[in-house]
């Protein structure tokens, strides 16, 4: 797995300071599972992977549908695709709302604030 | 039968459980079967605070209150210090019309106790709806692994909604707990608003009034219709007073009455087609009317005859002694109106 990222990257993408990440490659010290999944997830690896060298069996990927208003918005502020989908993806944590009025669909406006609040936090 | 098992969410979402029956009912009585399991499995529980921590506890699910903006800045703090970043957007989450929302971390592994945040808005008139948005937030969750849509931007009068509602009323006012509770408070054949005070007291003084109003209402075996009524406007007239249309002669103001703005019959009114009509006006000489004149009572109670409630067409309603039990709520006036000759 190439991803060229050196020591700093990951461990600063991870959460971690650089003298852990060094320790852990190098077996003198033990890694609860909330660090090893932050660090499966900037990988883009499973647990699996992590822990073995081979990925385990997994489900095929499904499609994800970018909205056209987050797509219009993403295509007027220049940002990238795996910006758009984290947007994306961070809308979607919100899975539940008690609201007296309906929302609708956010618009390019509503994603525009969206990314303005959020976007220290987009890769 | 409810009239959301005609929704096609509802009817989805039952399907996907794996339902049979009334899918809104059906939907609602998983819950209630979950949480009955879980109380069970630790002894059962003694109040209803220990029944929302053992049910948060199970779903994985922590509760942050906001009852000040400085609220809202600790918490977003509190979760972007974990580098979650959706709580930076918060702010503008928690706008003038959400009571609460509820966030699935990113950074924490699935299956961790705290993996989903319900926070809930307690500013201002918010307050009051607190304990029944904990537990309307709890009912998505119930039925999250299933549900149909994952992004919920709905408004309170959506189905599915609704039904979380619906839900919520049922699991926060736990039968166990609350059904012995209404027995032993209300004794007489007619419901009345000191006896929910009473129970409310009893069983949670945390929950609103209304929400453990609505729990009685929904538990008489006998007609009972919760109204509220406003001063407002014929829909026609808000209408003519919204037009930019100019007339060759003007026509005098229209005038705002004290009308219904909410009527809710329980399932024993809806069986015998007992019904108050919203937007149709309090006549003069009602309890409820007479109420909203007089600036010193802040509750009022009565028998009446809903023959002398008129529509504007100059129809009414069918002749009907009632007893209507009515109290202040800020601009609004609620009431429960009962017949006064009814078996269960």
């Amino acid at each position: 797995m190439e991803l060229g990222w050196t020591q700093d990257v990951l461990a600063q993408k991870a959460g971690i300071s650089k003298s852990f990440l060094s320790d852990l490659e190098n077996g003198k010290r033990n890694v609860g599972a909330d660090t090893l999944y932050d660090i499966a997830r900037v990988l883009s690896r499973s647990l699996d992977y992590l822990m073995t060298g081979k990925e385990g069996e997994t489900e095929p990927a499904s499609e994800v549908q970018i909205p056209a208003a987050l797509a219009a918005f993403a295509a007027q502020a220049g940002i990238s695709f795996r910006q758009a989908l984290t947007l994306l993806e961070m809308q979607q944590q919100i899975i539940a709302r008690r609201s007296s009025t309906k929302k609708g669909s956010l618009d390019k406006v509503d994603w525009q604030k969206f990314y303005e609040a959020v976007k220290d936090f987009l890769q | 039968m409810s009239r959301l098992d005609h929704e096609h969410d509802v009817i989805a979402l039952a399907r996907e459980l794996g339902l049979r029956g009334d899918p809104a009912e059906a939907v609602v009585r998983f819950c209630e079967e979950t949480i009955g399991c879980w109380a069970a499995e630790v002894g059962g529980v003694d109040r209803v605070a220990a029944l929302e921590q053992l049910v948060a506890a199970r779903l994985r699910l922590v509760f942050e209150e906001i009852c000040s903006d400085d609220d809202l800045e600790r918490t977003i703090s509190k979760y972007t210090a974990q580098r979650e970043g959706i709580f930076r957007a918060l702010g503008d989450q928690l706008d003038a019309a959400t009571f609460g929302l509820t966030i699935k971390r990113s950074r924490v592994r699935p299956g961790a106790k705290d993996e989903y945040v319900a926070v809930i808005d307690c500013r201002g008139e918010k307050a009051a709806r607190r304990f029944f948005t904990r537990w309307h937030e709890i009912a998505h969750l119930l039925v999250l692994e299933r549900e149909v849509e994952t992004l919920v931007r709905r408004s309170s009068r959506d189905p599915i909604e609704r039904l979380m509602d619906e839900i919520a009323g049922r699991i926060g006012f736990y039968e166990p707990l609350f059904g012995p509770i209404f027995a032993r408070e209300h004794t007489e054949p007619l419901l009345r608003l000191v006896t929910v005070d009473a129970i409310r007291n009893a069983y949670c003084d945390e929950a609103s009034f209304q929400s453990t109003l609505f729990a009685c209402h929904r538990r008489m075996r006998t007609p009972v219709v919760y109204v509220e009524a406003e001063v407002k406007y014929k829909v026609e007239e808000v209408r003519r007073l919204r037009s930019k249309q100019r007339k060759l002669f003007a026509d005098d103001p229209p005038v705002a009455k004290l009308r219904v703005s909410l009527a809710v019959p329980n399932q024993a009114a809806d069986d015998r087609d007992f019904r108050i009509v919203p937007n149709m006006r309090v006549p003069e000489g009602s309890v409820i009317h007479n109420l909203r004149s007089d600036d010193g009572a802040g509750q009022a109670s009565g028998e009446e005859n809903l023959g002398a409630w008129e529509f504007s067409n100059g129809n009414r309603l069918p002749d009907c002694q009632v007893w209507i039990d009515a109290r202040k709520a800020g601009d609004r006036t609620i009431a429960i109106v009962q017949p006064v000759n009814c078996e269960p």
